[in-house]
């Protein structure tokens, strides 16, 4: 099949402000991803075009952008996806996530995002020695409260789908709220309240607006506001 | 670019679904209501400091652009009051989060079963007032009138 794709460049070399570059990508296979796509974009037609990606397989995280209007991993999505059935023809509009800095055509500043996640103590918090010497044990029902929130990638689709983040970029945002539920809920964590001080500010979850962008933009289909209105609920009860 | 502008802007380009569109909705009511609230306060002020342009706002308010502003009061006020509800609920049972495309849309059903009838008969009492009073009606109250 056939497709167009526009996509939005900026060099900050010789542009002064972004503008739409337009290709045709022909013999493309339905079950192509948009990766792909702009891969025979880059090495077929323009090897200037600038993009994140690693694994090219939903796991690393890299390539999330916004496609067709929506952010999606451009890895995972597939042009069947976006052609009309039946159709030999496909029209894709790929832009960078917004709310972050732009670098070059697709890659944007990354470091806020990450200095959010840091603020959250992203990691497990627990100076005991274990019981047995060797582990902390935990329930399977334990373990469940914080199951889905552990699958986060950071690719930042959630973050940069956001009004509020978008709106202003201290604003924690969904991803460091989604690490933050993962070890506020885990029963062997003892960093809880730390945690709980950081999104519990002006800038913390109060700015979730339950709008489901970001339960909808993440390609691991966390139930991202569903974890957001959880610390809420923590915050406001005063208890986990 | 600031960044008002780019968060009003993307936020009517972005492809959001159900959510995201009740979010917009509930933004466009809430700064209706709040214009209103300003209006109001203003021309209640002006009972105590300017009584003169307290009565012209009076008079003003009774003009038909300022009914059909009235009519669009009331869709901004149920429209902020039941998706506020909707959002006050997911909130706090964060388990119900899956109907939340179900509930966006018993929110604007809701709304327009509260806001046709409500807004049929608010029309009839605009027109009846405008039959009544005939052309003047249409005729802005000029401030002067009021100040002499």
């Amino acid at each position: 099949m056939q497709v167009h794709i526009r996509i939005r460049r900026f060099n900050p070399e010789t542009d002064n402000k972004p503008r739409w570059g337009e290709y045709t990508v022909n013999d493309v296979n339905p079950t192509d991803s948009v990766l792909d796509v702009l891969h025979r974009v880059k090495w077929e037609q323009d090897g200037t075009l600038t993009l994140r990606r690693s694994c090219a397989h939903g796991v690393c995280g890299s390539d999330a952008m916004r496609i067709n209007g929506a952010n999606m991993l451009a890895c995972k999505t597939l042009v069947s996806r976006i052609a009309k059935p039946g159709s030999d023809q496909a029209k894709i509009q790929v832009e960078p996530i917004l709310g972050l800095r732009v670098i070059k055509d697709l890659v944007v500043d990354m470091d806020p995002f990450f200095d959010h996640y840091r603020s959250v103590l992203p990691y497990f918090v627990n100076d005991n020695v274990p019981a047995d010497g060797r582990e902390f044990r935990q329930s399977p029902e334990d373990r469940a409260r914080f199951d889905d929130t552990t699958k986060c990638i950071l690719c930042a689709a959630c973050t940069t789908s956001c009004p509020s983040f978008w709106a202003n970029e201290k604003y924690v945002g969904p991803a460091a709220i989604v690490q933050a539920h993962r070890f506020i809920f885990d029963s062997r964590d003892q960093a809880a309240e730390e945690r709980l001080k950081v999104v519990g500010d002006s800038f913390g979850v109060w700015r979730c607006r339950t709008n489901f962008n970001c339960t909808n933009a993440c390609p691991r289909e966390i139930e991202v506001t569903k974890a957001i209105a959880e610390v809420k609920g923590v915050l406001a009860r005063g208890k986990i | 670019m600031s960044t008002l502008v780019l968060t009003i802007r993307e936020s009517i380009r972005y492809r959001g679904r159900s959510g995201h569109l009740s979010w917009i909705a509930h933004r466009i009511s809430g700064l209706a209501i709040l214009a209103f609230l300003v209006m109001h306060v203003w021309d209640t002020a002006n009972a105590n400091f300017y009584p003169a342009l307290y009565e012209w706002s009076i008079e003003l308010f009774k003009h038909p652009l300022f009914a059909l502003g009235e009519i669009a009061l009331m869709a901004a006020v149920l429209y902020h009051a039941f998706n506020g509800i909707r959002i006050t609920i997911m909130d706090f049972k964060p388990e119900l989060w899956k109907h939340q495309t179900r509930s966006a849309t018993i929110v604007w059903a809701l709304f327009f079963v509260v806001f046709i009838p409500i807004a049929i008969l608010m029309f009839r009492e605009l027109m009846h007032g405008c039959a009544a009073r005939g052309a003047a009606c249409w005729q802005i109250p000029s401030l002067s009138d009021f100040l002499n």
